[in-house]
């Protein structure tokens, strides 16, 4: 990820629901789905708001000074692992979206985000070939 | 169906299969028509003959009510002859403003739902095949539908008292049913093992569907299917809890706190990726649920006794 890079939701095919500070995503297309733990929800949730990596890292190092390495190690690694599984794609150029600020999690000190990916499902939509299908209508039958 | 008579309107497409269940239907003496109360709705099931009612109404029998003239959902159900489409494993989906529409078809079923008529369509090749539909019959349309009644289909199972339960989750295999039953032969009610289906609103309530259990004896043994005594059913409840089971192979029977974050991972997706569900929908509706009640981890231990009382404690 290089400095100053920007992203979007990568939504469709993904979607995520946001429970106490804890986020759940899913990528529909892959079967894929991940959980991400109220730090690694925030900085997820404020990229996919249009904030550059090196915003979020700046922000974050407001916060803990005294971490201000390891916040960007951290901050870095969990952008590229969001862009690698298509959680997020590149949007560098778009401008930043205003939106209300996120409630930051309650941290007493910098602890590194935590990101769990879950494969499980994956075997399903294997044996499962969906063909989404427009307004137009049914498939035509054979 | 003739390729000639079907158009590319989607609704112009279902209703040839509800004259394919017709067909059959006349040829096997007519409809045999009951109605169920699923959740908070009433299904009429019109199956073509008694043979086919009997076999696919098995696992829903604790739910038949007497006949209503206004069924949210009514589903056709016929058996024989060549596929009515084509008969190529795939999965078609449309989402319209009544909720997602889809068609499901292999060489030996198809299963449809037209959301927006709110008919539904199910053809087996020959009822000796149909052990999934015996098991958990019309599972896809009933995933497909309930979210547009406010109810999810939930892969899940649920155990407790008609003033309380709790929500056993866990992956295929993992402990559901082990833990159902254990609570089950302790005493607690059954909602199900596997499946059940949960609202939000009012208040975050578990409806029972499926009576069949489904049990491995042993290793490489049949898997068998056992009706679980009426006594034991409990048809919904409000749901005081969620358990993720995670067996552990020791004796005893740990639980601990879980995040709502948590309980929401280990049931929504399998309950959105299994079945052709509004997606979105129920992965919402599942975050409503699990931020409402409280969430615990059991670890789960081979004393089914402790098993039980652990998750009883919950309540």
């Amino acid at each position: 990820v290089r400095q100053e890079s920007r992203f979007r939701s990568n939504s469709p095919p993904v979607i995520q629901e946001t429970i106490d500070g804890e986020t759940i995503m899913v990528n529909l297309d892959t079967g894929s789905y991940y959980w991400l733990d109220p730090l690694a929800s925030y900085v997820c949730g404020s990229l996919e708001d249009g904030a550059s990596t090196e915003e979020v890292v700046d922000e974050l190092s407001r916060r803990f000074p005294a971490e201000r390495q390891a916040v960007e190690r951290e901050v870095r690694g969990l952008a590229d692992r969001l862009v690698e599984e298509a959680l997020l794609v590149s949007a560098n150029g778009a401008e930043r979206v205003e939106r209300a600020p996120r409630e930051f999690p309650a941290l007493h000190a910098f602890e590194a985000p935590v990101f769990k990916t879950y494969t499980d499902m994956q075997e399903l939509l294997l044996l499962d070939p969906v063909h989404d299908v427009g307004v137009e209508g049914w498939p035509e039958p054979r | 169906l003739a390729r000639a008579a079907l158009t590319p309107a989607p609704a112009e497409h279902l209703p040839l299969l509800t004259e394919a269940a017709d067909r059959a239907a006349c040829a096997a003496g007519g409809y045999d028509e009951r109605h169920f109360r699923i959740a908070r709705d009433t299904v009429r099931l019109r199956c073509a003959g008694r043979e086919l009612a009997a076999v696919l109404t098995d696992a829903v029998g604790h739910l038949e009510v007497g006949p209503t003239p206004r069924a949210a959902l009514t589903v056709h159900v016929w058996a024989g002859g060549s596929p009515p489409w084509g008969g190529r494993p795939e999965i078609r989906r449309w989402s319209g403003d009544d909720g997602l529409s889809f068609m499901q078809s292999a060489e030996d079923w198809l299963e449809a739902l037209d959301a927006g008529r709110g008919i539904g369509h199910l053809w087996l090749r020959s009822l000796g095949e149909a052990h999934h539909v015996r098991v958990a019959p019309l599972s896809p349309i009933l995933a497909a539908w309930l979210p547009s009644r406010g109810v999810v289909h939930a892969h899940a199972g649920a155990v407790g008292r008609a003033d309380g339960c709790v929500l056993l989750a866990a992956p295929s295999g993992r402990g559901k049913s082990t833990t159902a039953l254990a609570c089950a032969d302790a005493g607690l009610g059954y909602l199900g093992d596997d499946t059940c289906l949960l609202a939000a609103e009012p208040a975050p309530t578990a409806y029972a569907l499926y009576r069949l259990v489904q049990s491995l004896p042993g290793e490489g043994a049949p898997k068998q299917i056992r009706h679980m005594p009426a006594e034991a059913l409990l048809r919904e409840a409000p749901l005081r809890a969620i358990a993720i089971v995670e067996p552990t192979g020791r004796t005893e029977t740990r639980t601990s706190t879980a995040s709502a974050g948590e309980a929401v991972a280990a049931i929504a997706p399998s309950s959105m990726l299994r079945l052709p569900a509004p997606q979105e929908a129920v992965l919402r509706g599942l975050a409503r649920i699990a931020a409402s009640v409280e969430c615990h981890r059991v670890l789960a231990g081979t004393d089914r006794a402790g098993l039980a009382a652990a998750v009883e404690a919950l309540l």
